[in-house]
């Protein structure tokens, strides 16, 4: 009879394993525990043995009878919860994900970096400790000289015996270096922290990012710089906007342009953002001063070339609609996460 | 500068409309405002000399505009004495460029007549008396600063010469100055008469009583103006228009103006003739080639119109072909010096609305920096591992420098800022985590809008120290975690580093003690590459640290050195076979010492088991009861595998126990 017990036991342990659903299970249990079961037509033989040989297989039924109800319990469970999966409330928040972000800035930076790859420009990186002549020099701005005005500068107070050392106040510190060592013709733009001794406010601040863009030889005329930046900012923008040169004074470029781009918001109608002009000032650029390429060693009777120079915050300010340039510095999550 | 219209007006016949010349100014010349009878006008820097006054802004319009303009016609009658008589001018520097003068007699001071009043209020300066008033008004009108001297106060003689280091100059503002060496002066044989350029002093200042006087028209070195002015802090009307030159010819112009003024509202008599140091200077001829303006332009302009326009601006043809012409500038227009200064006012008159559109001629798709490239590619990943970045200022303060100075000194010298727009901004950063700490601090203030205490940033930017006396400037990534609990904290860190490894293609970093002492980390370990190379470092904030930067809970924070860590960069990755037999895993239990790294037991593994193990994973670590003080385990999974065949238990078996063996010799491990 303990065979049979273990058969029983076996068969349990087999049977259980397909079971799927609430019927089956159903089965299984008058099967093997009803009140006709399996167990029950061995338990009526027991009861009928010798009272040394019940107490034994009484104990062994005991065991079996356990076991299978274990089994039992198991497969329930197991069905009524997989029937409580499928019903999953729609509503369930969902697990949350963790996600960084990438600084606005940076973002913009890599779109601004791709779409001047896409029209030639190559993209190279400067340094912000730079020397007085790079920043200023070798940009035809003397010492001693006005023009010198135009960039409130951050000084070191670290010299050597051939320099004195600056926070770059613009990314044109680096053109001399880049017309020099680069080959003929020339596309680049240089994008960069650069600093300027202000006082901040919603508009100003003391570190901000510059692009730099400069090109020389094969046509880098006054014609091409207006086309690369009309189409850099209806890339940008996402909307084709008209660029407009005013004239203007910077020691490094003859002649000097302001760039004014057809504001973004009211598309020239007139706007608090442009003060009603329908125009924003977005960009310096010029022609580069022969002073310049001569500096670079370039020869100025072969060869000539534009260079412009944009506030990388303002056109990001102006597309998403962010009204305080702090927010670019500050570290706040509140901010970085929106983007 | 702030022009009355009124007054511009009185250079032309013709009613102006003054919205429309705002407009045109703006485009062609100088971006101008107009509003209530002013036009606000910003003059560049290279035009002031000749465009900083009535008349020269009056000239600018015409010349955008073409209405003709009128010439004010003034007579002098002078007495029959002459100027010398009266003084005698002399200079010993050859920082005054050029010197005129007048000598007038008799003349009445007074208070200023009630136009004359409004008209110097109304160009922001103060009156003072007829004769200096109207010598302002000359300055505003035709452009040079003129200094007026009560000539009974001078001793004869007029000496231009150069201070000596240590002089005072006793303003007639009633200040003192010290004076450095080369500061122009004007003197007589016994006195400082003015600080030529900047400001007259009081020992010959022109009052009420003044009888006689000398005006004094006079060109100064430009540069020397500046850096004077700017080492006493003293910037006046006449000083910001030295440095921008002024020109002889406006120079001596307003001269005659100011003594036919004298003339005609202080009565008094010009002697005859007019002191001049120096030859006026005759601008420099230029030649422009018709080439260079098309190619700079990328318009075709025709040579006619070219000519024309140049003529316009009141420049002299002296020669002309086909292909270039030749011409002498207007003597005022000293900013006019070379070609591409013609090149530009023939483009802003033609106007630059007709300068088309082209795309760039070169054909090519650019090429990124590396390094750019590279921080791009760790944003990436960052991003992706949950960091957020973030950007901080390149500046730290005092506290900052004090809180981590042993790090700091470690890495090099501090760069001082020398004029730092405030305390905040006195140090320009030697570490990238000191802002990312603020962060973290500032972040868990805004619980209430961010709702979590777990926040983990990072930022890649350049930082610099000065080492062996030079500059030292480097691109860093900083990285700063902070958890509630800090064993969850330090295990994240350490999980960010391994990614960050794991993305360069590299095995593992390791890890290394600090050499140096500091309270500013609870614990600091150095990172290194497997080939040695020390590229930054990892730790945890101290209390003390945490304390001063107002963080109630751990901090981790990372460092690493982007500038060595790039040249793991961008190794092209090769494919490698996926294995085709199965691996055999074991795990390893073992008892050391707590001063032994798991680096040199994992090497000791590899040592033993060569190329049959193919990854070695340290996954616990454990000090305290029941081990002894100082003991700890450590707990690997050891991957086994051939790849040629399938490896057998027994072989594996081996393995084990030798370098089982191995372990037990090297450092007295108890296998557990
Ligand atoms: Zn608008």
């Amino acid at each position: 009879m303990k065979e049979e017990l273990d058969n029983i036991l076996n068969e349990a342990r087999k049977i259980i394993e397909e079971i799927n659903s609430e019927n089956s299970l159903e089965n299984f249990r008058i099967r093997f525990l009803g009140r006709k079961g399996l167990l029950k037509e061995i338990l009526d033989k027991i009861v009928k043995l010798e009272e040394k040989e019940r107490r034994e297989l009484g104990e062994y039924f005991n065991y079996v009878k356990n076991e299978i109800e274990k089994l039992y319990e198991v497969a329930k469970e197991r069905i009524i919860t997989s029937k409580k999966e499928i019903k999953f409330d729609i509503h369930h928040p969902g697990e949350k994900i963790r996600k960084g972000h990438i600084h606005i800035l940076n973002q913009a930076i890599k779109e601004i970096k791709e779409i001047f790859m896409k029209l030639g420009f190559d993209i190279e990186r400067g340094r912000e400790l730079v020397t007085e002549y790079e920043n200023f020099d070798s940009l035809n701005i003397p010492p001693n000289h006005p023009s010198r005005d135009l960039w409130d500068t951050l000084w070191l107070k670290f010299e050597d015996k051939n320099n004195k050392y600056l926070l770059r106040t613009h990314t044109s510190a680096h053109q001399v270096e880049v017309l020099k060592n680069k080959p003929l013709p020339i596309r680049v733009v240089i994008p960069g922290k650069v600093f300027r001794h202000e006082a901040t406010d919603q508009r100003h601040e003391i570190q901000f990012h510059q692009l730099e863009g400069l090109a020389v030889g094969e046509h880098a005329d006054l014609r091409e710089l207006k086309g690369v930046l009309k189409i850099f900012f209806k890339e940008f923008f996402g909307t084709e906007l008209e660029v407009i040169f005013r004239t203007s004074y910077f020691p490094f470029t003859e002649p000097s342009v302001e760039i004014d781009l057809e504001c973004v918001l009211c598309k020239g109608k007139g706007c608090n953002v442009c003060k009603n002009s329908g125009y924003l000032e977005i960009a310096g650029a010029g022609m580069i001063h022969p002073f310049v390429l001569k500096e670079a060693g370039i020869d100025t009777n072969k060869y000539f070339g534009y260079a412009f120079g944009l506030g990388i915050e303002r056109i990001i300010m102006l597309r998403h609609n962010i009204n305080d340039v702090r927010l670019f510095n500050s570290g706040d999550l509140r901010f970085i996460k929106q983007f | 500068m702030r022009f009355r219209t009124k007054d511009l007006q009185e250079f032309f016949n013709k009613k102006i409309d003054w919205k429309k010349v705002a407009q045109e100014l703006t485009e062609k010349s100088f971006e101008t405002l107009y509003e209530d009878g002013y036009l606000d006008v910003d003059i560049l820097p290279n035009r002031f000399s000749d465009a900083g006054n009535i008349y020269g802004l009056a000239k600018e319009i015409s010349l955008i505009t073409g209405y003709k303009i009128k010439d004010e016609k003034f007579k002098i009658k002078e007495i029959s004495k002459k100027i010398e008589n009266f003084i005698k001018i002399s200079s010993r520097t050859h920082l005054c460029l050029n010197y005129f003068a007048r000598v007038i007699l008799d003349v009445k001071n007074s208070e200023s007549p009630n136009w004359l009043k409004e008209f110097v209020e109304s160009y922001g300066l103060n009156s003072i008396n007829l004769i200096v008033d109207l010598s302002n008004y000359v300055m505003i009108k035709y452009g040079a600063p003129l200094h007026v001297f009560d000539l009974d106060k001078v001793e004869k003689e007029i000496i231009v010469r150069e201070s000596k280091e240590k002089e005072v100059f006793h303003s007639l503002k009633d200040v003192y100055y010290t004076l450095p060496k080369g500061c122009i002066l004007i003197t007589d044989k016994k006195k400082i008469l003015a600080l030529a350029g900047i400001q007259g002093a009081k020992s010959a200042e022109v009052d009420l009583n003044t009888k006689n006087i000398l005006i004094e028209a006079a060109i100064f070195d430009p540069s020397t103006i500046y850096k004077t002015s700017r080492a006493l802090n003293l910037q006046t009307e006449a000083s910001y228009r030295f440095e921008r030159k002024v020109s002889e010819i406006n120079s001596l112009k307003s001269l005659e103006y100011l003594t036919y003024l004298i003339q005609k509202y202080c009565k008094g008599k010009p002697a005859k003739g007019i002191f001049q140091l120096n030859k006026i200077q005759k601008p420099d001829n230029i030649l422009l080639k018709f080439e260079k303006l098309n190619n700079y332009v990328g318009e075709k302009i025709s040579d006619k119109e070219i000519t024309n326009l140049l003529k316009r601006l009141g420049a002299k043809i002296m020669k002309k072909s086909k292909d270039y012409v030749y011409i002498t500038p207007p003597i005022e227009r000293l900013d006019l010096k070379t070609d591409v200064d013609l090149i530009e006012e023939i483009a802003r008159f033609i106007g630059y609305k007709k300068v088309k559109e082209s795309f760039p001629s070169v054909f090519k798709i650019g090429k990124e920096n590396k390094v750019l490239k590279f921080e791009d590619f760790l944003r990436k990943n960052l991003t992706s591992a949950g960091l957020d970045e973030v950007i901080t200022y390149s500046f730290i303060d005092d506290e900052d420098l004090v809180s981590f100075e042993e790090i700091i000194r470690q890495r090099g010298e501090i760069i001082e800022i020398l004029n730092p727009v405030s305390n905040l901004f006195k140090y320009y950063r030697p570490f990238v985590f000191i802002n990312l700490v603020k962060a973290i601090s500032k972040n868990l203030n805004y619980y209430n809008w961010l709702r979590t205490k777990e926040i983990e940033i990072f930022e890649i930017g350049d930082v610099a120290v000065i080492q062996k006396n030079k500059i030292m400037e480097d691109i860093h990534l900083g990285i700063a975690i902070t958890r509630e609990n800090l064993q969850n904290l330090l295990a994240l860190g350490k999980g960010i580093l391994n990614y960050l490894a794991e993305i360069l293609g590299l095995k593992k970093f390791h890890y290394k003690p600090f050499t140096q002492n500091t309270n500013s980390f609870k614990l600091l370990s150095a990172i290194h590459t497997e080939e040695e190379d020390f590229i930054g470092f990892w730790g945890y904030l101290s209390e003390d640290i945490m304390k001063k930067y107002e963080i109630k809970q751990p901090v981790f924070v990372a460092e690493i050195n982007l500038t060595k860590l790039i040249n793991y960069f961008e190794k092209e990755k090769l494919f490698k076979e996926i294995p085709t037999y199965p691996a055999i895993i074991r795990d390893l239990s073992l008892i050391v010492a707590e001063y032994i790294q798991s680096d040199q037991i994992e090497n000791e593994i590899y040592e033993v088991a060569k190329d049959l193990l193919e990854d070695i994973e340290l996954f616990d670590i454990y000090q305290g009861p029941p081990l002894k003080e100082n003991e700890k385990s450590l707990a690997y999974h050891l991957i086994f595998r051939r790849s040629d065949r399938t490896l057998k238990d027994e072989e594996v078996d081996i393995l084990m126990s030798q370098i089982i063996k191995r372990l037990q010799d090297k450092f007295g491990a108890i296998i557990r």
